[in-house]
């Protein structure tokens, strides 16, 4: 094999390892907020199957990422279930969601497919707050309990910002290599196939709306396992994460770092959240500079970041 | 050279295509007669509004063939073939192929049962290379029986792309990208993917328009070559290309079949010059 073959590899290996690297030169307070930022990048990657890949642009992805940290969440709070259990069940729970919204929503494309995934995604953030006896609403619930897991003879204790940052960048490294071998197999050119022209999938005999609905399961539960992760990182579940907010954010990282480039979402969900962070530190418009920015994206770079330094220079960047 | 070959060594893993290979072009070998009935319609019918397009449509089509649609504008010979394919469902009728009723199958089932159509405007995936277009159609030959997460050989895949890709003569554009192909080559294309799908039926809606006169001879000796392997179906305006390789031509005027018959019947049937000839 090559040096060039590598290179798609090898350059997915790099982003993790600097992400690994990192955490030796970073303060406490930009670890921690880089943890944050790695959460909601896996969120994007996987929201990134579903809309770059595969050409459906879903406005209601908070909807699975808000059930994985639901799921993940209430379980813990109210029946003590110990971190693991709460993990496997937040995952499965997301799975299941997303293979049931995903039979509904396909039936329709396009606009409708943008609209019944934003109001599957209403009904979820309406849910939360109707329950609000249970769920605490937008103050939402801080998780009791144990906060350490005893692995393999290991007991990491995820009160410590060292152990929830290197947690956060493997479940992120973990969403990155499924998609990464997703896009690289035969299953994930006919999902590109299907994004850019799927009447002619369906004469090359391939049946799109299963392919669909697996592209959509994939997509709803790694961005449900970011929810999950989430939840059980911090300790915290709030009504705010199943709002439209995060669904534009996860369509917002998405676009700025690439759609259809598997480490797209990781830097658009960086700059995106990092620039946040900054202006807020300035204004209070800082919403404003965030608007000027995307407008300046899509004049200049609608492929995003990655997506444009494939098309000029770089076009193995899977 | 060896591309070919390794095509006719894939051929051979699928049943009932040897004696294809064996026989050397359309018309030679058995009695047109004496083949097994491949695609029969009964009663077909297709409606839009008032419109009756495809009109109780009789049809039948012997393995081996290469038989012409032909008919002026509007006779419904598109909606034909795309109520064979799949791609419309009929208000009326049946559709049997190789004896199975595949008159509800969706489109991509009957892709799988071997039906392929390569379509009338050109209808490829631009933003993609030429390879990976045909690549799709190759993978899609190689998984029916596998599914979704069926495991491909890589190995094999590339070389049934390249097969396809040297039968059309495609095989040093592969790489390019495929919206920067000359319109001709993208013809060429939607044939090399008809060809990887490595089908029964090989329907051909219209391949010759837009082309040259050059790319059209080339065009016909590549038909003949396919015609070695598989039936085809075609539905084609430029008389020259019709009598040149059909062995069979249907006559399709208002929805209904006018007149059916060999070259020389066609040509010489009054009603089909008054239909269509004529001009």
């Amino acid at each position: 094999m090559t040096l060039r073959a590598l290179r798609p590899a090898g350059l997915h290996v790099v982003a993790v390892l600097i992400l690994f690297g990192l955490q030796f030169v970073l303060s406490d307070y930009e670890k921690l907020s880089l943890t944050r930022i790695m959460v909601l990048a896996m969120y994007a990657v996987g929201y990134n199957v579903l809309f770059g890949y595969t050409g459906l642009l879903s406005l209601g992805h908070a909807l699975f990422f808000a059930t994985g940290l639901y799921a993940a969440g209430l379980t813990t709070y109210y029946f003590g279930f110990t971190l693991p259990e709460a993990f496997l069940f937040g995952v499965a729970v997301s799975a299941l969601v997303s293979l049931i919204i995903g039979f509904v929503a396909l039936r329709t494309s396009g606009v409708s497919f943008m609209i019944v995934t934003l109001m599957f995604a209403q009904v979820g953030y309406l849910l939360t707050s109707y329950f609000i006896e249970y769920t605490q609403g937008d103050a939402g619930l801080s998780l009791t309990g144990s906060r350490r897991i005893d692995f393999a003879g290991m007991s990491l204790d995820l009160g410590e910002p060292a152990v929830r940052y290197n947690l956060a960048l493997l479940f992120l490294a973990l969403a990155l290599l499924v998609v990464y071998s997703l896009v690289r197999r035969p299953g994930g050119r006919v999902l590109v196939a299907i994004r850019e022209n799927e009447d002619r999938t369906l004469m090359l005999g391939y049946n799109s709306f299963a392919n669909k609905l697996w592209a959509f399961v994939i997509s709803g539960t790694i961005s449900g396992t970011a929810g999950v992760v989430f939840a059980l990182l911090f300790g915290y579940v709030g009504s705010s994460f199943a709002s439209i907010q995060y669904s534009i954010d996860a369509l917002l990282y998405t676009l700025l770092g690439g759609a259809g480039t598997v480490l797209g979402p990781v830097l658009g969900a960086a700059l995106m959240i990092v620039l946040i962070d900054k202006l807020s530190e300035f204004t209070v418009a800082y919403l404003l500079f965030v608007g000027v920015a995307l407008i300046a994206l899509t004049l200049w770079f609608p492929r995003g970041i990655l997506g444009t330094i494939r098309e000029r220079w770089a076009p193995w960047i899977p | 050279m060896d591309s070919v070959t390794c095509f006719e060594e894939v051929d051979t893993s699928r049943p009932g295509r040897l004696q294809h290979i064996e026989r050397s072009a359309a018309g030679s070998g058995p009695h047109l007669a004496d083949r097994p009935l491949l695609l029969e319609t009964s009663g077909l019918e297709r409606h839009f509004g008032g419109l009756n397009a495809v009109d109780g449509v009789d049809f039948a089509l012997r393995e081996g063939e290469v038989r012409a649609i032909i008919g002026p504008n509007g006779a419904g010979k598109t909606t034909f073939v795309s109520l064979l394919c799949g791609r419309l469902t009929p208000s009326a009728g049946s559709i049997q192929f190789r004896g199975e009723d595949v008159t509800r199958l969706p489109a991509y089932r009957r892709v799988g049962r071997g039906i392929a159509y390569t379509f009338q405007i050109t209808n490829v995936f631009g933003n993609l290379s030429v390879f990976d277009n045909v690549m799709l159609a190759a993978q899609s030959c190689m998984r029916r029986r596998g599914g979704f997460f069926a495991r491909i050989d890589r190995a094999e895949l590339e070389c049934r792309v390249t097969a396809a890709l040297s039968a059309v003569g495609l095989d040093s554009r592969a790489a390019l990208k495929t919206g920067e192909l000359a319109y001709g080559h993208q013809r060429l294309l939607e044939v090399a993917m008809g060809l990887a799908l490595e089908p029964s039926l090989l329907i051909l809606d219209e391949p010759t328009q837009g082309l040259s006169d050059s790319e059209i001879d080339e065009f016909c000796t590549l038909i003949k070559r396919i015609a070695a392997n598989a039936t085809i179906l075609l539905i084609e305006h430029n008389m020259h290309v019709v009598m040149q390789l059909a062995s069979r031509i249907t006559v399709m005027n208002r929805g209904k079949i006018l007149a059916e018959g060999d070259p020389e019947e066609i040509r010489c049937n009054p009603e089909v010059q008054a239909a269509y000839l004529a001009a």
